[in-house]
């Protein structure tokens, strides 16, 4: 995944609003008024944050129906819980490595009269 | 044995492990090159080269190989120095992996060290880009709780 769309979907996750919105839509299709109904704002506001959602791919919206449904779309909160998981694989694994490098290095010390 | 921990829970991502060895011995496996080039990175990488200009504007770079053969390089800069304290690295905006070997690119990265009773306590406290770096960390918690979830139903699926 290029950094670029990983910051889109970062920026996108960012607005609790947001967030709510992608929890709700977990539940299944919604059109846009039902979403706006418990966050007590306007539709053109939910409008606004839907826009955000779909240009960084995180939800897409139909087409064909009058009332357009709004659907969570899970590849992009895939890709950044899985950059999150390797940032954390890596450093795991180097912490490993690193362990087992201080102990060689303390194993030879000995080993050299220290 | 070495204990482990990490913590996203919070603005930032923070991983912590205590070491069986001294302090100094920690900060030098950190600081050397020779020595980096051994251990950083996941298991099965290689590191194809490491410089390190170990004061503060210095320069830190490293290439590391993956087991694909793909190589991941890093560069970055140390915005502060405390001898066997503290490191701060500062990742360069370049285009390149997200992860960037390590250290993702505009992230900054502290590096801490504490000796308890002859053992090092590291703590490896990432802010992710400045620009970008309450949105990384609200995706990290927001991932986590979305990853909770997937994981509960996963566990329905299974024994449903």
């Amino acid at each position: 995944m290029p950094a670029d769309s990983l910051s889109l979907t970062f920026a996108a996750l960012s607005d609790p609003t947001r967030r709510s919105i992608l929890a709700r839509l977990a539940l299944g299709e919604i059109s846009v008024g039902e979403l706006a109904e418990p966050f007590h704002i306007s539709a053109p506001a939910v409008t606004k944050h839907l826009k955000v959602l779909e240009r960084a791919g995180l939800i897409s919206r139909g087409r064909q129906a009058q009332w357009r449904p709004c659907k969570l779309e899970a590849t992009p909160l895939q890709e950044a819980a899985s950059f999150i998981e390797q940032y954390r694989q890596h450093w795991e694994q180097s912490f490993d490595r690193l362990d087992d490098y201080l102990q060689q290095l303390q194993a030879q010390e000995k080993r050299n009269g220290r | 044995m070495a204990a482990k921990g990490t913590d996203s829970s919070n603005s930032e991502v923070v991983i912590t492990r205590t070491f069986d060895a001294p302090c100094a011995l920690v900060w030098q496996a950190w600081t050397d090159p020779k020595h980096v080039m051994q251990w950083w990175g996941p298991a099965g990488f290689n590191n194809e080269s490491c410089t390190s200009d170990l004061r503060v504007g210095g320069r830190f770079q490293l290439e590391m190989r993956a087991p694909d053969g793909n190589v991941y390089p890093y560069v970055g800069t140390f915005r502060e120095i405390v001898e066997l304290e503290r490191i701060v690295y500062e990742g360069e905006a370049a285009e390149g992996p997200p992860c960037g070997a390590g250290i993702p690119p505009r992230a900054v990265a502290t590096i801490s060290f504490a000796e308890q009773q002859g053992k090092t306590r590291l703590t490896l406290h990432t802010s992710f880009a400045s620009a970008e770096r309450k949105e990384a960390a609200a995706a990290a918690r927001f991932v986590v709780s979305w990853e909770e979830a997937m994981g509960r139903l996963d566990d329905f699926l299974t024994h449903a």
